[in-house]
């Protein structure tokens, strides 16, 4: 698919993505990876350890640089290097990674309040995410040091709500939650997901079913230019295959699975 | 995962192992750095340094003048040293100044090649800085008489000039991420570069007093011969300088050669992987 | 659907100022908690003024004579341990990527990571200062040249330590290379707050107020440099 193609899709995929590779060092943590997301998509990655899933995040959030492919990302030509651009890219996503990013000798408060203030966020949001992560006045007075692992990942997914990102990118945001924590944090996927946010989500676990089916199956095919048949709502792994770009509607959700750094099944 | 090492990957080792053999057999196919003018560089060069070495040991004259009241002054011996010095210290000052030359056009033009000109002219820059010192203290201790003088504003200059490089070096020898280690190369040999004329003036202010810096060649009884051997010495050197620095950017641009070969197949395994991923499932 | 949401202020001096502010008082917080500056720094660096006075045999003209340089050796050895200590904080939890995440100008993170060190050093210097004149019997004849120059080749010494220290963030060896490649662009300020010293406590004569000059230029040329290369040093790849 040429790139003026994507370009007149961009209004419709929040991500689009042809043959990139990119380097971490001299290797290829992505080989060549084809992926289209539509807008209100949440996309779950699986794969193996080191099938590249965190550099796709990274990608994704603006973090990192490719070697070579084209595509755009919330809009944005992944091609063009101007660094305002890049910034604008990544005021619209809200990434957790493996690590927290937070102070431990700042309580959760204080982080998420300096949180806010690097990336100009109302305070009314960071209430938000204190409320949908369920952050006890409590937990948000002790130092990030002395909380537990579990605790310190709600924090962060606290630190990630507040940015009300256009783009979720959340690398296994299930890890060290208890059964609570888990079953907040796919509400709040599913939620966001259908106040018209992108989502994707690395996980290693297995999708819980009624979670991809927790979207009406009747879904609306879009205007996308490519005949991709509508699987979203069942385990269609693989579905993101070179070219087809699927439309869906909102909050609908689908499998990809990583390996070698490109996505399973794209050739 | 941040580094590839950490990448657990346990199937593709029987393919790595061919891949090592595959590098080596490229070693063995005789990659070289030489071509028929580097050939004549070198020829020239070492020539050339024959020549030096009968002028400046045999037909030069030593240093020496008499003064009004007939007392015989001068440095001797010890002015030979200067065919070394001199031209080292002209071709480190060069070889620092194309190091920021290729580093400004580096984070121009984003191109590989004035990254390896950077860190070779760097490389040889520090040896020539280095012979530079070692010449200036042997030198120092006969017609100074003291190994060194911190009044001096060029030898402290060139000692800090050759501590911003040895640690521009030291910064390349870590290895991580080659794009982002090259910027930020590019980025410390600017500052080193322009740290110069700066680090030149304060010293220069710090102590008035000087030896004898500005005078090194007024003072000298220049005679033909002397001037002429000097002469000889900064062509020679400007023969090395350009023998070594073809041969070390060659080395790094095969560096950069073998690293794409690898980066290939390593895509072509990752490739590979994925298909077989795909079969399986 | 993306430029809509460019803020105005993004890159606004205004906006500059106000996320290096939130950045300074973040570090100052921190420090308020884990008082490594006060339980560490401090301390070493009056025993860094002790092990002169027993290297120069404990001479009290000596010591009165050189005390300007013997204050300004003090205060770039423990500047390497505050800019260490200061990257370290961001580096413990990826937290640079939250700058990278963030809506600021990185100029902001370069001026609010600067402004941090130039306030620790301050304190630092204040310490130091009783140090010299308590230990070393040095006599503060120009209090004005001598506040003066310690903020002015202060800010030299942090804008250039926060250049350098995020330029070899990413390795594991920053710790060992950060003195290498700082202390010799240093030497410049080293000279000139000496000088400036020298006149300050009475010691050399000498306009201390040129060596003002020279500190300046040095420290606006690194905050100049520092606010240009700053957002590419802390790119990843």
């Amino acid at each position: 698919m040429g790139f003026a193609k994507l370009a007149f899709l961009a209004m419709e995929l929040a991500v689009s993505l042809r043959s990139l590779v990119v380097l971490l060092g001299s290797f290829p943590a992505l080989s060549g990876v084809d992926l289209d997301i539509q807008s209100g998509e949440i996309v779950y990655v699986r794969g193996a350890n080191g099938a590249g899933k965190t550099t796709l995040l990274r990608f994704c959030a603006g973090l990192l640089n490719f070697y070579s492919g084209e595509g755009q990302v919330l809009g944005f030509d992944i091609r063009d290097a101007n660094s305002d651009t890049r910034q604008m890219w990544r005021t619209q996503v809200g990434y957790l990674g493996h690590e927290t990013r937070l102070y431990p000798d700042l309580t959760a408060q204080e982080n998420l309040a300096f949180l806010a203030k690097l990336c100009r966020a109302e305070m009314a949001a960071l209430q938000y995410g204190v409320e949908r992560l369920e952050l006890s006045q409590e937990l948000l007075a002790t130092r990030v040091g002395s909380l537990s692992a579990g605790q310190r990942r709600r924090v962060a997914l606290a630190g990630v709500v507040l940015r009300s990102p256009k783009l979720w990118l959340l690398d296994e945001p299930h890890a060290s939650l208890d059964s609570r924590g888990r079953s907040c944090v796919d509400q709040l996927i599913v939620d966001a997901a259908k106040a018209g946010a992108t989502l994707l989500v690395v996980t290693h676990e297995p999708v819980a079913h009624e979670l991809l089916e927790a979207v009406p199956a009747d879904l609306s095919v879009g205007e996308s230019a490519a005949s991709g048949s509508a699987t979203a709502g069942s385990e269609a792994a693989g579905s993101a295959s070179g070219g087809s770009a699927i439309a869906c509607a909102p909050g609908s959700s689908r499998l990809v699975e990583l390996s070698g750094g490109a996505v399973k099944g794209n050739r | 995962m941040t580094t590839p090492t950490e990448v657990e990957n346990p199937r593709s080792e029987p393919a790595a192992a061919a891949d090592f053999f595959a590098v080596n057999s490229i070693a063995d196919a005789s990659v070289s750095t030489g071509s028929a003018t580097t050939k004549v560089l070198g020829w020239l060069t070492l020539a050339g340094l024959v020549v030096l070495l009968v002028f400046a040991f045999i037909i030069s004259p030593e240093d020496s003048r008499e003064t009004a009241d007939g007392a015989i002054i001068g440095q001797f011996d010890a002015v030979r040293l200067l065919y070394l010095h001199v031209p080292a210290a002209v071709f480190a000052y060069v070889a620092f100044a194309l190091t920021g030359l290729g580093s400004i056009i580096y984070l121009w033009k984003r191109s590989r090649w004035w990254d390896h000109v950077a860190h070779s002219s760097a490389e040889i820059g520090v040896v020539f800085c280095g012979v530079t010192l070692l010449t200036g203290v042997i030198w120092g201790r006969p017609v100074w008489n003291t190994w060194w003088e911190w009044g001096d504003v060029r030898i402290v200059t060139t000692l800090l000039l050759f501590l911003i490089f040895v640690g521009y070096l030291a910064f390349r020898s870590v290895p991580s991420e080659p794009r982002r280690q090259a910027r930020n190369a590019s980025v410390l040999a600017i500052i080193g570069a322009l740290n110069i004329p700066v680090v030149n003036r304060s010293v220069e202010w710090w102590e008035n007093r000087t030896l004898h810096q500005q005078s090194t060649l007024e003072e000298l009884k220049i005679e033909d011969a002397t001037l002429l051997t000097l002469m000889i010495g900064f062509a020679v050197f400007g023969l090395m300088f350009l023998w070594l620095l073809i041969h070390r950017f060659r080395v790094a641009w095969l560096a950069e050669e073998v690293e794409q070969h690898g980066l290939k197949q390593a895509l072509r395994r990752r490739r590979e992987e994925a298909q077989r991923e795909a079969m399986v499932s | 659907m993306n430029t809509s949401d460019a803020t105005p202020g993004h890159l606004s001096l205004m906006g500059i100022l106000r996320t290096s502010w939130h950045i300074w008082r973040k570090d100052l917080l921190i420090e308020l908690r884990s008082r490594v500056l006060l339980n560490q720094i401090l301390p070493f660096a009056v025993l860094v003024l002790m092990l002169f006075a027993f290297a120069l045999d404990g001479d009290s003209t000596t010591l009165e004579f050189f005390a300007p340089g013997l204050f300004w050796v003090a205060v770039l050895l423990a500047a390497l341990l505050a800019i260490g200590r200061s990257v370290a904080t961001e580096q413990a939890d990826a937290t640079m990527d939250n700058f990278r995440l963030g809506s600021s100008s990185p100029v902001a993170v370069f001026f609010g990571k600067t402004l941090v060190i130039l306030t620790q050093l301050l304190v630092l210097e204040i310490v130091l200062a009783v140090g010299v004149i308590v230990f070393y019997g040095a006599r503060l004849s120009e209090p004005l040249l001598f506040v003066s120059t310690s903020v002015v080749a202060t800010s030299g010494i942090a804008s250039a330590g926060t250049l350098y220290a995020v330029a070899i963030s990413k390795l594991g060896v920053r710790e060992t290379l950060l003195p290498l490649l700082l202390m010799p662009a240093l030497v410049p300020v080293l000279i000139g707050a000496t000088r400036a010293f020298g006149d300050a406590l009475g010691t050399a004569g000498v306009n201390g107020w040129q060596w003002l000059g020279l500190l300046g230029a040095f420290a606006l040329a690194y905050l100049t440099l520092g606010a240009l290369v700053f957002g590419s040093l802390l790119e990843e790849n």
